[in-house]
């Protein structure tokens, strides 16, 4: 089997952090960009992920997620820890930045990566009420205060919607894993 | 150890729904922890505690627009800079010998904590070797806190680089020096001191008290007595063999604050 990306940087194969580059590049510079509170920071926070995606590039597993997504949860990761740490979050004003309510493009996600088309899939599978609040908090980068002060839905209501749609596009996920390993053996 | 009631599996999917989405406080990071243990300690296991970040993440890669912007061309070179220093930076060395303060003599634990993080500090992850617990853990970690060095004092001349790396979810860390000067067991001893919330200014955690033998890159475990819940600031204090409960400071010699 060819090594992935990250498993090429790992062993320190030159070229391969050029590669990674121009892969997930624009994917952690938008993170960033959105997540941050100006272009300094977002700067700064891309710095720190790619730091954190260099070390970390010997615990990528491709049987448990792809490139994309292992370099997602890094970039969210360190993003939600410098905003916590600042004390700042995307205020409500960010859902005007795009396409607030669209839902995920699954065949361009599967494009991407294999785990983000079935998650888009997935996702699209859920109620609208939870697709809103999933989309305001993940893309948005919104707080469960501020999406429950944005859409008007009980904070309680808030956080069951999150809770519940993670958990059933999990089952999905972990369905589509367990069928694609029986057809395989 | 019991399985998690109804309630509590409930609570621990809504602390790891909204530690994907928003991260956790200290509190609720260590309720996490506490519930996620529990669960593993069970015959059959629990969910994977990753599960959750990574459908958060995979729903993050889908949702990003086509039309994402490059990054910028000097920023890009600065990550490849950043990241051939890395690559070619050699293994740090482990020299400094760490002991609790005030015990008689170095634990053999800490010996094998120190070798254990000296393999895995080394920066770059060289091929599967690094698959265990590491330093690139605890700096993967969600609220890692990290902050450069700053000589102070009677090392206020003296070219010292480093950091102090550490995560309050993990209650692990490290320190890295270079250029710090060694010093004589026998005659004083480095000792760590970790500003944090929970203590008062005058009585700062003691982090560990250390010997450094080499000039060269140096990295040593962090060792607070207590529970640090946010550091605000590391010191590092020059003290008597053994190390003091209580600095005077007059022997302060580097500091970093945590941004």
């Amino acid at each position: 089997m060819t090594p992935s990306l990250l498993q090429r940087v790992a062993a320190g194969e030159p070229g391969a952090v050029q590669g990674v580059l121009d892969q997930y590049g624009g994917l952690v510079w938008s993170l960033a960009r959105r997540f941050s509170a100006n272009q300094t920071d977002a700067e700064d926070a891309v710095q720190e992920i790619f730091l954190d995606v260099w070390k970390s590039a010997a615990r990528f597993d491709p049987t448990v997620a792809g490139e994309a997504t292992f370099v997602s949860m890094i970039a969210r990761r360190r993003l939600i820890d410098r905003n916590r740490r600042s004390g700042r979050r995307p205020g409500a004003e960010a859902i005007h930045e795009g396409s607030a309510f669209d839902p995920p493009d699954a065949e361009r996600a599967a494009q991407v990566s294999d785990d983000a088309g079935r998650a888009a899939r997935a996702f699209k599978e859920l109620s609208q009420e939870q697709q809103r609040v999933l989309r305001l908090s993940i893309f948005h980068g919104l707080s469960h205060e501020k999406i429950s002060a944005a859409t008007g839905l009980p904070l309680g209501t808030v956080k069951t919607h999150a809770r519940r749609g993670l958990i059933r596009i999990r089952e999905v996920l972990e369905s589509d894993s367990v069928s694609a390993k029986e057809t395989v053996s | 150890m019991s399985a998690l009631t109804r309630e509590q599996h409930d609570r621990l999917n809504d602390l790891l729904a909204d530690r994907a989405l928003q991260g956790l406080s200290g509190a609720e990071a260590a309720e996490c922890d506490a519930l996620i243990a529990r669960l593993a300690a069970l015959p059959a296991g629990g969910d994977d505690p990753e599960s959750i970040d990574r459908v958060v993440a995979a729903l993050q890669v889908a949702m990003e627009p086509d039309d994402a912007q490059p990054m910028p061309a000097h920023l890009r070179r600065s990550v490849e800079a950043r990241a051939r220093r890395e690559q070619n930076a050699p293994a740090p060395a482990i020299v400094g010998q760490i002991r609790p303060a005030r015990s008689g003599g170095v634990s053999p634990w800490w010996v094998a904590a120190a070798a254990v993080i000296g393999v895995l500090v080394g920066g770059w992850p060289r091929g599967a070797s690094t698959g265990a617990p590491s330093i690139a853990a605890v700096a993967g970690a969600r609220d890692v806190v990290r902050a450069s060095w700053q000589t102070a004092g009677e090392l206020q001349s003296v070219q010292v680089s480093g950091e102090a790396v550490w995560s309050s979810e993990r209650q692990a860390g490290y320190m890295r020096f270079a250029g710090l000067p060694v010093n004589d067991p026998a005659v004083e001893q480095y000792q760590l001191w970790i500003f944090d919330p929970s203590q008062p200014e005058a009585t700062p955690i003691d982090g560990g008290v250390f010997n450094i033998a080499s000039t060269g890159d140096v990295v040593v475990p962090i060792d607070p007595k207590l529970k640090v819940s946010g550091p605000t600031l590391f010191a590092l204090t020059i003290e008597k063999p053994g190390g003091v409960v209580v600095s005077d400071r007059k022997r302060l010699v580097l500091v970093c604050k945590p941004t």
